[in-house]
């Protein structure tokens, strides 16, 4: 039986796979542009009395979809005329179907609490990465639609607005909306996303790849009011503002490999933290340490760079609560765990069939996202330590 | 375009290679799966917010990779069920090993695609397919006594 253990059979495999062929990045950045220059995503969004005329409607994706099909016929009919005329042109040979290819993204996400815990906001998909946002009481009734075709929802500080990324002006950029669903506007010009709000909900931080092309992201700021957009630091992302605001935690490979780094909101002092990898970081309500990845493995350190210490073998994103005291994460086997800020007392929660998870704003519950009631995904809250779990959201 | 751009390109840059055998074995074709491969990451590039930051890139573009591969073949859901032959292995090479998977249920083929053409780990196949790591363990495991048992009945009959 030795014969044919796990590493004779991964050799066996091995000689039995073909080679692969040749690839090139920059040709897959050249459809992925010449894709965005042809079909800038979504051009189509539902009149604004639409929207409010069909909250809580039935079916309220059909329209859209349809239109979208429609619009989707027509960049394909030109398409195809225009590969029949420019053969060279050089995309690759299934972007036909990549336009015209159904891709299944989840159901519902990113579940967010207004900061009184009264109110979940969360995304429904239709049918592409591109969601509207939904508004509901934290009991799960009174679910109405705010706004279509977004991504990445952030609730300010106060809980009067919330902060998206939206393509409708034909460029990512960042977008402010009311609560209620009104005063939609534009923040960021030139390119925004990854959006967070300061702890004041005086400035919204942002990325931008706006002055250095693709791949290239720097951090930006802009009030509330859409004034003053400028740019915080060259070469940063996944940021975090520190409790009291002063600060912005975020992680740059700059010096050649991924470290934290922490920069004063007023641009002064760049320091970095780690210099042995660090991605992802996340200030502690308490302000001083930060959680952050490694691996994939959750580690924290403190603010000023001291006693960096691993939390976790597993892998996972950390979310603290609000109070500080645990680290809540999703890792790889699909479970969400719950742990004490130091690592002890690691607990396994419940199963969550992607993203989501968000403690409640009194630490008391957290919502995460599950498709264990009949394949789709749903928001489901579940009591910090794992009992009391129930589903929020249907299917309409 | 995003965050992940320079993510996704490392990612590329190393992995690119078993993208394509491992998707050879759901599209048929080398060929094929370079297109996929292709496919899946500017969709990655351009949906790129859709990665909710949890689980690993990796495993992310894993998923969009092989609903495309599945998707190019049919309903876009990833089915396991869909997985099918693997029409892309020379049979010279290893008929043994090709037949016998070929006996495979298409669970267990996947699982095993995934262990040994695309290198993942339990953990990152268990992400893919969207199953617990316990579950790949067992999946592996039956797919291996399975395996053994064909290669055994095979090379003592040949």
């Amino acid at each position: 039986m030795s014969t044919y253990d796990d590493a004779s059979l991964a050799t066996r495999f091995r000689a039995l796979a073909t080679d692969p062929l040749p690839m090139s990045w920059d040709e897959v950045l050249e459809v992925a542009h010449s894709f965005e220059r042809i079909f800038p995503v979504p051009t189509v969004v539902a009149d604004w009395d639409d929207v409010h005329d069909r909250a809580g409607a039935e079916q309220p994706h059909r329209t859209r979809s349809f239109r979208r099909q429609r619009l989707v016929a027509i960049v394909v009919a030109g398409l195809v005329a225009a590969l029949l005329v420019a053969p060279g042109l050089g995309v690759g040979s299934r972007l036909l179907d990549l336009l015209q290819g159904p891709f299944i993204p989840p159901d519902v996400g990113s579940p967010a609490w207004s900061p009184d815990g009264r109110r979940i906001a969360f995304s429904r998909y239709g049918g592409d990465w591109y969601a509207d946002i939904y508004v509901m009481n934290a009991d799960g009734s009174g679910e109405r639609e705010l706004t279509r075709d977004v991504q990445g929802l952030e609730w300010s500080p106060d809980g009067r607005q919330i902060a998206f990324k939206s393509d409708r002006s034909g460029e990512s950029e960042v977008h402010v909306i009311n609560a209620d669903g009104s005063g939609e506007r534009q923040l960021s010009h030139g390119g925004g996303w990854s959006h967070r709000w300061s702890p004041d909900g005086r400035t919204i931080a942002f990325e931008s790849t706006r002055e250095r092309g693709a791949g290239n992201t720097d951090i930006y700021l802009v009030n509330a009011d859409g004034s003053g957009e400028r740019r915080l630091t060259q070469r940063g992302s996944n940021l975090s503002w520190s409790p009291d605001g002063r600060m912005i935690a975020f992680n740059s490979k700059r010096s050649g490999t991924w470290e934290i780094h922490v920069i004063n909101a007023d641009g002064s002092r760049q320091r970095r933290l780690t210099h042995n990898g660090g991605r992802d970081p996340v200030w502690a309500p308490e302000g001083r340490t930060i959680a952050f990845t490694r691996n994939g493995r959750i580690f924290v350190i403190n603010a000023d760079g001291s006693r960096q210490r691993q939390l976790t073998r597993r892998e996972g994103r950390p979310v603290w609560s609000p109070d500080g005291r645990k680290i809540a994460f999703r890792a790889h086997d699909a479970w969400i765990y719950s742990m004490n800020a130091d690592g002890s007392g690691l607990r396994r929660l419940a199963r969550s069939s992607d993203h989501g998870l968000a403690w409640s704003p009194d630490g008391r519950n957290i919502s995460f996202v599950s498709d264990r009631d009949g394949g789709r995904d749903e928001i489901f809250v579940m009591n910090a330590d794992g009992s009391g779990q129930r589903r929020l959201t249907q299917r309409g | 375009m995003g965050r992940l751009d320079s993510d996704l390109e490392d990612l590329f840059r190393r992995r690119h290679g078993a993208f394509q055998v491992m998707l050879a074995s759901v599209t048929g074709s080398v060929d094929s799966a370079r297109d996929v491969v292709q496919e899946a990451f500017v969709r990655a590039l351009r949906y790129q917010d859709g990665f909710s930051g949890e689980g690993s890139l990796e495993g992310w573009v894993w998923r969009i990779a092989l609903r495309a591969a599945v998707g190019s073949q049919g309903s876009g859901e990833l089915s396991l069920e869909e997985v099918p032959e693997i029409a892309f292995v020379d049979e010279r090479t290893d008929q043994a090993l090709a037949a016998a998977v070929r006996e495979l249920s298409p669970q267990r083929r996947m699982a095993i695609f995934l262990r040994y053409f695309a290198d993942l780990s339990y953990a990152e196949i268990g992400e893919v397919l969207g199953i617990a790591e316990g579950t790949v363990a067992a999946t592996l495991s039956k797919a291996h006594e399975q395996l053994s048992a064909q290669l055994t009945k095979h090379e003592v009959v040949a």
